[in-house]
């Protein structure tokens, strides 16, 4: 019997510590009554979080989820930041639940982690930090990355399985705007007419958000700055800005 | 010019049959490290070489290091006229030795009437008549060192299969006797599909190692071939197919160093077979194929195939370009022409340039590209050298983005060393410490979500079962 071998080169440094992790933070057992891992992840400062109730569109559901306040992650390339977010137990969230987050926001009644209703100052706060048109620059991946296949584009993003597992899913992008608009896209109509992926409507009305429409090999980001606020769909995954990071979502427990 | 090594001797002999006007192509498009490509206007580029590297034309390069290895296979494709059976004549005879008469008079015309018995072998008629003795003469084409079939697709598909045989084994079956074919190259040439030719199978054409396409001569080549003579008018090439003594060839010595030729390595492993089987691994997945990852690959996508499959997870990867994959004879061919082609280049080791260099030559006949590669660019159903470099450079991607990613190769290298140790650090671990180390390993790795994580966490697994079934 042959030694098991790597088969592409691996600096060996530090490989120790790379096991003890590997014992000390060791997964349960795949079998049918386990959780599969990186599913959940605990939450240690409730309070900096809100809760997103959970929302069915068509086919597409989550359940109640725990989405921060604060984007991390910064300065992190769109795949980069997946892979950061799973192994802390969390996840990017869609433009869809990006869409019901920023109406939850408007609407008056959101609650943070802990139960507590979030006043209006602290409300506003948050919707400025993501909507209003000032610097400096704030930015944030969506999970949604494009990607043509024959002539259909679909559009990859995850999904939560009923057992808390996430499953990433490919499927034929809905319809939506297929146009750049720079100005723009109105953001009420947008908030209120999403399609079941997050995106704008073909019929949408003239706004002032800026808008590029999904494209092949491209990703989702949404960013403003005083520029403009912007929708981009098209934004290159390998693109990383010390202000561009994501909301590390949880599912709630 | 004395005391040159065979390698300098390789190379002289190379600009020696352009220099004579034998095979003339300046029409470089092989080099040893990527050219600076100048962009025209009109929207193409134009390769310039970098300092200290070489350019050759790859008809007459890959027919070289054919002609040096001991069962090289070649197809050499193009439209009549171009010089596609004319170089690979002059080349098995100046890189071989082999002289030119009787490398013709074993030459294999591709026809519709072409019989085995015409190419491989006959009964020795005055004996069967005579004695009733059935003794087998073979045909000059199974004992000459050069073996060049032309126009080979001209053949019906029974006379083809004859030829695979022999390509693949060296050895053909007439009556009851096997016959064994003398080593060395083959060369065998095909015009483009007309109403006169038959369709090359994916199997047929798996088995030559290396494929080239033959242009026409540049402008500027014309007054160079117009130079070495009219045969039609004086003759003949006598005197222009004389080897110079001190260019002669040293077959054994040549194979035993390209054969001994090491690879660079990188931390204890060999740096150019890693990326040769990174290749071979991003082509044979199949989301198609199977549930199941031990029969996920485009071998067993025989139903639903990667062009009627509907959208999987990996919708961008390398493999969702191709309908097929590479087979183990290509996967070894790589290396080998990888070997030879650093050796012809005076190198002491073979690089992952080496292999980059020639790897579009070995693939592009065997690859079929998928609609969706012919979607992105309808240029490939000509060209498919540059759909297989469009490949190659995602696979490249892959790779670096694979290597560039420490944590998940660390976790891949950490778990193989549990297994190989037993051990962390000084500590013995119990089996079930071993199991859940390997398990979050796996899941570690398979969170990630690329394609390249498939064989690593899967490599892992297989290592422990293989040595959980031993252990007992």
């Amino acid at each position: 019997m042959t030694e098991p071998k790597p088969i592409v080169p691996v600096n060996p440094e530090g490989l120790d510590d790379i096991a003890k992790s590997l014992l000390e933070n060791s997964v349960p057992e795949f079998n049918a009554s386990a959780p599969p891992a990186g599913a959940v992840g605990s939450v240690e400062e409730p309070g900096s979080y809100i809760i997103l109730p959970g929302r069915k569109h068509g086919s597409y559901e989550y359940p109640d989820l725990l989405v921060p306040a604060e984007r991390t992650h910064k300065g992190k390339k769109w795949h980069q930041a997946k892979e950061s977010l799973y192994l802390d137990g969390a996840y990017m969230i869609t433009p869809r639940q990006f869409v019901d987050f920023i109406n939850l926001l408007r609407s008056g009644n959101a609650y943070n982690g802990l139960g507590v209703k979030l006043d209006t100052k602290r409300v506003k706060a948050l919707l400025d930090d993501i909507l209003e048109q000032k610097d400096p620059y704030r930015a944030e991946w969506l999970d949604a990355r494009f990607a043509q296949s024959g002539k259909t584009l679909n559009v990859m993003y995850h999904k939560i399985k009923s057992d808390g597992s996430i499953e990433d899913v490919a499927e034929p992008l809905h319809d939506c705007l297929m146009e750049d608009k720079q100005p723009g896209i109105s953001l009420d109509y947008w908030l209120r007419n999403a399609n079941n992926q997050g995106l704008p409507p073909k019929n949408i009305s003239d706004g002032s958000i800026y808008y590029w429409y999904p494209r092949d090999k491209a990703v989702a980001r949404f960013g403003a700055n005083s520029g403009g606020v912007d929708l981009i769909a098209f934004r290159d995954p390998a693109y990383s800005d010390s202000s561009l990071g994501v909301r590390a979502a949880k599912i709630k427990r | 010019m004395t005391n040159l090594s065979e390698q300098q001797k390789v190379q002289a002999l190379y600009k020696l049959i352009g220099d004579r006007g034998l095979y003339v192509n300046t029409n470089a498009d092989v080099f040893t490290k990527k050219p600076e490509e100048v962009p025209l206007g009109v929207g193409y580029k134009i390769p310039l070489m970098q300092d200290g590297s070489q350019a050759y034309a790859s008809p007459l390069l890959f027919a070289t290091l054919t002609s040096l290895l001991n069962h090289g296979t070649m197809l050499i494709t193009g439209a009549p006229g171009v010089g596609k059976t004319t170089g690979a004549e002059f080349a098995g005879h100046f890189f071989t030795g082999t002289p030119l008469e009787e490398i013709l008079a074993a030459e294999i015309q591709g026809h519709p009437q072409q019989t085995e018995e015409k190419m491989v072998a006959r009964y020795d008629l005055g004996k069967l008549i005579s004695s009733g003795q059935e003794v087998v003469i073979p045909r000059k084409f199974l004992e000459c060192p050069v073996k060049v079939i032309d126009e080979a697709n001209r053949c019906p598909p029974d006379v083809l299969s004859v030829i695979m045989r022999l390509v693949d084994t060296g050895k053909a079956v007439y009556g009851n006797q096997v016959l064994s074919a003398k080593s060395g190259p083959l060369f065998v040439t095909a015009n483009y599909a007309d109403e006169g030719t038959f369709h090359f199978t994916p199997p047929f054409l798996d088995r030559f190692d290396v494929a080239v396409m033959v242009t026409s001569p540049q402008p500027w080549d014309l007054s160079r071939i117009r130079a070495r003579g009219d045969e039609k008018l004086n003759g003949g090439l006598t005197e222009l197919l004389t080897i110079p003594p001190e260019m002669k060839l040293d077959f054994e010595n040549i194979r035993k160093q390209i054969n001994g030729l090491e690879e660079k390595t990188e931390y204890g492993i060999p740096a150019v077979s890693a990326f040769a089987d990174f290749v071979y691994g991003s082509l044979r997945f199949s989301e198609a194929a199977s549930d199941s990852l031990a029969r996920s690959t485009k071998g067993n996508a025989w139903q639903v195939t990667q062009d009627n499959a509907p959208p999987g997870h990996f919708v961008d990867a390398p493999f969702t370009y191709t309908v097929n994959e590479l087979s183990v004879r290509t996967a070894r061919a790589m290396m080998r022409y990888a070997k030879a082609f650093a050796w012809m280049n005076g190198k002491d080791k073979v690089e992952l340039d080496d292999i980059k260099a020639v790897l579009p030559y070995l693939l592009w006949h065997k690859l079929q590209p998928t609609q969706k590669a012919m979607t992105e660019n309808p240029k490939y159903a000509n060209d498919r050298i540059a759909f297989v470099e469009g490949i190659a450079q995602r696979i490249e991607n892959d790779y670096a983005d694979m290597m560039s990613n420490q944590s998940a190769l660390k976790t891949y290298a950490a778990a193989l060393e549990i297994l190989r140790t037993g051990k962390i650090g000084n500590k013995t671990l119990t089996e079930p410490e071993i199991k859940n180390a390997l398990r979050t390993a796996i899941a570690r790795i398979g969170s990630i979500d690329k394609q390249w994580t498939i064989p690593l966490a899967s490599q892992i697994a297989s290592e422990y079962n293989t040595r959980a079934m031993y252990k007992k």
